[in-house]
């Protein structure tokens, strides 16, 4: 891969002419690493392939504005959980109309999803997950499966060290709860 | 440390998830197939948009230069006005001058009636007809 520091990569934003080759190199430094950061919030392969597209082409749309206030990763990732919440809240409301719950319909859906190899205590851990609220589900997501430290959390979602210490707490209260009660 | 309480699957294992073959490579190339045909849409509605600036334009100085429109058209429909009603006036003075020029100078005709003018003159609204119906009646 092209190897371009950052600063050269948003000088690249703000060209026309290169904003195009600059995007690509965007989509295949952070897709992957976005990709999975989405996946293990929405679970199912072909939801998170939706959401990961419209991340980029939201990021495209915005590309010129981008200034490097903050990290391009920085940047990328709020694009994504944004658009993350976004399809959960569209799903959730869709699915009220039917009298389901969102939760039970991705469970269910990870259950049939070819792309999904886990066993049933992966399925139970899942399910237990899947009780958190969206942004504390995205806060145990970031800990438990990424091991990211406290300091790069808080500057992603931009909250504070002593409240996501709370919060990864109180989500791993409740997903040990439901898992002795389950297995 | 915390996560340790859950033994079920270690930090960081992605192992349950899994992606297609070749995911990240096609996820590039489709993501570049559609962002050509999203410019490419773009610069259709953006065609579409200039079209219609330029009828908003034309709107808004339509509504700006209305007072100005309907002055000059006021302005018009005065000036047609005035020379129509200068029109007729001139028409009736000049036929009145030529009916004050008949009457001071009657024509030959009209200033030596004949026997037959003062006859006809005299019937009035009665018809000719008539006049001799009554007058054999009358003998």
């Amino acid at each position: 891969m092209e190897k371009i520091d950052e600063k050269e990569l948003i000088q690249m934003f703000s060209d026309e002419d290169q904003r195009r080759k600059a995007f690509s190199i965007l989509v295949k430094q952070y897709s992957e690493s976005l990709y999975w950061q989405i996946r293990k919030m929405v679970l199912c392969h072909d939801d998170a392939n939706d959401v990961l597209q419209n991340t980029f082409l939201k990021s495209w749309d915005n590309l010129s504005q981008f200034r490097g206030e903050s990290k391009i990763s920085t940047w990328l990732f709020r694009i994504a959980i944004n658009e993350t919440y976004t399809f959960l809240n569209k799903e959730r409301q869709r699915n009220q109309s039917n009298f389901t719950d969102l939760e039970d319909v991705m469970i269910q859906n990870l259950q049939s999803d070819p792309w999904f190899s886990g066993d049933e205590v992966a399925l139970k851990l899942q399910e237990a997950i899947m009780t958190l609220p969206d942004k504390q589900r995205l806060v145990f997501n970031m800990k438990y499966y990424n091991d990211m430290k406290y300091e790069d959390i808080s500057e992603a979602l931009g909250t504070s060290v002593g409240a996501l210490k709370a919060s990864y707490h109180y989500a791993v209260k409740k997903v040990e709860a439901f898992l002795s009660l389950e297995l | 440390m915390e996560r340790n309480k859950m033994p079920f699957i270690e930090p960081g294992d992605r192992t349950v998830f899994k992606m297609p073959k070749n995911y990240f490579k096609d996820f590039e190339a489709t993501l570049e197939e559609r962002l050509d045909t999203l410019e490419k849409e773009k610069v259709s509605s953006n065609g579409l948009l200039q079209v219609q600036t330029e009828a908003k334009k034309f709107k808004f100085s339509m509504e700006t230069h209305r007072p100005i429109l309907y002055m000059a058209a006021m302005f018009v429909l005065l000036l047609f006005s005035i020379s129509l009603i200068l029109n007729l006036s001139s028409d009736k003075t000049s036929s009145s001058l030529r009916l004050s020029a008949e009457i001071q100078t009657p024509s030959a005709a009209t200033s030596v009636p004949t026997a037959e003018d003062y006859l006809i003159n005299s019937i009035g609204t009665y018809g000719i007809t008539e006049y001799y119906v009554e007058s054999e009646y009358l003998k």
